[in-house]
């Protein structure tokens, strides 16, 4: 031990006890930052080198020494807030895919569906009073016609619906190409910080929130490589290597509701290696599974609604299948109805006939009026289709809920490991200013002691 | 480990309730701002499910209303002309008792009486093509314009309705009353109908037999009997029409409470709700305002 060194040992003291400080300042300061985690100082004693010539007995420590700056974060903890996030993300999407819906089926409404059918079937019931009544056949041509236009805007609605659907799907895998950029050149920067042994706490935290951005969207998961990167994958194919990312990209053929089939899917691929990628979470895999499941299930709902009123108001109106005899057809020449192309068939309204020819006896009208009392008929397939997405939608809000909570309980827990609690930085904040001035006074006895020991020779 | 509880998950936690309390006080509000429980068929798929027949079965009640007065109208026609088609009947056959009695009779008394007869046969024909909203209620469900047409030159009268179906009104569930009398029926038979008897009574008249003026008067007997039992007809569908008409009707208010219990809010249960609702989240807004505050700095010096 050699005089000057409690010297050393003062001002290693006041300098660990000022990064300490600077540590509670970097907390406080980024108290509220996204992400976040709160950082440590690591001090451990300095001992004294004591093997070989100079070891000798009552050898004092050599002060303080800050090792490293930690993060407080828990791996698991963060695995699991991505996984609920996900799950939230897909559930949250899908929910709103099916409250547009909701909205769109204007039921039950005095302007609805429902309604219409039924003024329609009265339309018929007042023409079977009085069969030739030219007003009685204008009614029912008109209410035909508002049935058939009503039909083909819930048609036109959910298309639209399907197209802005599809145009998030390009937008949210910008965003995607975007984060996973932003990670790889992250990795980059945190590989170079490691390889030179400098703290790169901040730029940890910033990958972070992006791979959970990431993880919102698409589900990602990752896997840690030795010098402090991440992999990132998502459906099963890797994204992010190291400092190289690869971008996604919307595929696939149909470019409207109408082009979906079971052969023909929205897909996400790699760009450059087309390698499909299958998303079953995140916001991204739940509009795919909306654009390429939920809607076109609702508008095959809405064709067999158009195909029974066609069919079931022909199979009454025109019985032996008369060609140009029928009521309800299609308004693109095609043979099968469908929401799409649902129109009245009848040229005028004077063409309509309510009774058997020759006679006014109003059969056929009174037959077709008799379908509003009917328990298979259009009413009722309308009704049940109403009654089911109702049901979907209903239980795609409990799922959400219920994914939101779960993901607000995992943020939660996250924050309980790394976030920063003010009163507890305030505490520190206290205690290293006692103990930089406790050091200071040690200083400040060494020195006067030295100043005694040079005064004592004059 | 015990959970370390942060600055940030205490405001987090607290922006997560106080936006759960505002999203069910607006609910309420919305509820009670458009009178409706259910706004979207989500809101209650079974309600929703039960207010869509409801609709489908009051309309359905609606126009059985409609029909059954449309044929009470039918009937009505029909009661007003048999009737006095009937006084016209009972008329000639007076006319023939007096021409049968031939002692006080000589040809230009029966002149007179073939002139009055000829009238009361022209009123007949008239009546017997009684219209009702540009329809012969005495033809069935002809698409021509009259039950009995009249030869110009032999003055015979034979029906031109169309007897293939009855004219019927639906007023319930499968439920189809006829509201026609076949014009066959009532006025008889072609070749021995009411207007046949007439003829034959003229023809009488200008030969003067007493034989067959005799026979006439029992003809319009029985002529009499049918245009009565023609009338009692009648007036039971009338009864009946009525009958389903008040049914439909109660039918039909039923009905309309019955969805109203399904899709309106009741004013009061929802205006308690929404102050419940507004009471809770004030007194959230009040804690929250206390427990978002104070930290150690306050109380460092």
């Amino acid at each position: 031990m050699s005089t000057f060194s409690g010297i050393n040992l003062a001002s290693r003291a006041l300098s660990a006890a000022t990064k300490a400080v600077d540590v509670t300042g970097q907390n406080i300061a980024n108290a509220n930052t996204d992400g976040y985690s709160r950082q440590r100082v690591e001090q451990t004693e300095m001992d004294t080198v004591s093997d070989g010539l100079f070891a000798g007995r009552t050898r004092v420590g050599q002060g303080v020494e800050v090792t490293s700056i930690s993060r407080a974060t828990d791996a698991f903890v963060d695995a699991r807030q991505r996984g609920d996030h996900s799950t939230a993300g897909y559930a949250d999407q899908t929910a709103g895919v099916y409250a547009d819906v909701d909205h769109l089926l204007n039921e039950p409404a005095d302007d609805g569906l429902t309604e219409q059918l039924n003024s329609f079937w009265g339309a018929w019931k007042d023409l079977a009073n009085d069969s030739s009544d030219a007003a009685a056949k204008a009614e029912v041509f008109h209410t035909g016609q508002t049935v058939a236009s009503t039909v083909n805007t819930l048609n036109t609605r959910l298309s639209t619906q399907w197209s802005n659907l599809h145009d998030s799907a390009v937008t949210l895998t910008d965003q995607v190409n975007t984060t996973t950029a932003k990670i790889a050149q992250l990795n980059l920067s945190i590989a170079k910080a490691s390889n030179t042994g400098q703290n790169a706490n901040e730029l940890l935290d910033q990958r972070d929130g992006f791979v959970l951005k990431l993880a919102d969207l698409t589900g990602a998961t990752t896997t840690a490589r030795p010098d402090g990167t991440v992999d990132v994958s998502i459906g099963g194919s890797t994204v992010v290597h190291g400092s190289d990312s690869v971008r996604l990209q919307v595929s696939g053929n149909p470019s409207t509701l109408r082009g979906v089939s079971s052969s023909s899917q929205v897909t996400l691929s790699l760009e450059g290696s087309g390698t499909p990628v299958r998303l079953n979470t995140g916001k991204l895999g739940g509009v795919v599974d909306g654009l390429n499941d939920v809607l076109p299930g609702v508008a095959q709902q809405f064709d067999a609604t158009a195909g029974s009123i066609a069919s079931t108001v022909n199979g009454v109106y025109n019985p032996s299948a008369t060609p140009g005899g029928n009521f309800f057809g299609t308004s693109d020449g095609s043979t099968t109805v469908s929401a799409q192309n649902l129109a009245v068939a009848v040229t005028s309204s004077t063409a309509i006939a309510g009774s058997t020819a020759g006679t006014k006896d109003g059969k056929t009208a009174a037959a077709l009026g008799a379908l509003s009392e009917s328990t298979t008929g259009p009413n009722s397939v309308w009704r049940r289709q109403v009654t089911d997405i109702a049901q979907k939608v209903a239980t795609s809000n409990t799922t959400s809920s219920v994914a939101t909570t779960t993901a607000l309980n995992s943020d939660s827990a996250r924050e309980s490991v790394s976030g920063v609690n003010i009163d507890e930085e305030m505490v520190n904040l206290v205690t290293y200013q006692h103990a930089y001035s406790s050091a200071a006074k040690v200083f400040s006895a060494m020195d006067d002691m030295l100043g005694t020991l040079i005064n004592m020779v004059r | 480990m015990t959970s370390r509880i942060t600055n940030r998950s205490i405001a987090t936690q607290s922006v997560a309730n106080l936006q759960a309390g505002l999203a069910k006080r607006a609910a309420a509000q919305d509820q009670m701002s458009s009178g409706k429980l259910i706004s979207k068929p989500s809101d209650d798929p079974v309600g929703t499910n039960n207010a869509l027949q409801y609709r489908a079965d009051i309309k359905t009640n609606e126009q059985f209303v409609r029909s059954a007065d449309n044929g009470a109208s039918w009937l009505a026609v029909q009661d007003q002309t048999l009737q006095d088609v009937s006084s016209r009947v009972a008329q000639l056959r007076s006319l023939a008792v007096q021409a049968a009695n031939t002692g006080s009779m000589d040809p230009s008394s029966r002149d007179a009486i073939t002139k009055q007869v000829k009238v009361i046969k022209d009123q007949l024909v008239g009546l017997s093509n009684t219209a009702y909203l540009g329809r012969p209620v005495f033809g069935g469900v002809t698409a021509g314009t009259a039950a009995f047409t009249q030869d110009a030159t032999t003055g015979k009268v034979t029906y031109a309705g169309d007897d293939s179906a009855e004219v019927t009104r639906r007023v319930a569930p499968g439920t189809d009353v006829a509201v026609s009398s076949s014009g066959a029926q009532v006025f008889g038979a072609d070749g021995s109908n009411l207007f046949d008897t007439v003829d034959s009574f003229l023809g009488a008249l200008g030969s003067g037999s007493a034989s067959a003026l005799n026979a006439s008067v029992g003809a319009f007997d029985t002529a009499g009997r049918q245009v009565t039992a023609g009338l009692a007809t009648v007036g039971a569908r009338a009864n009946q029409v009525d009958g389903y008409s008040t049914l439909a009707d109660e039918r039909l208010d039923n009905l309309k409470s019955s969805l109203s219990t399904v899709e309106d809010i009741d004013y009061a249960e929802s205006s308690i709700n929404y102050n419940l609702q507004n009471v809770a989240y004030q007194a959230s807004l009040a804690v929250t305002a206390k427990v978002i505050q104070p930290t150690l700095v306050d109380f460092l010096r």
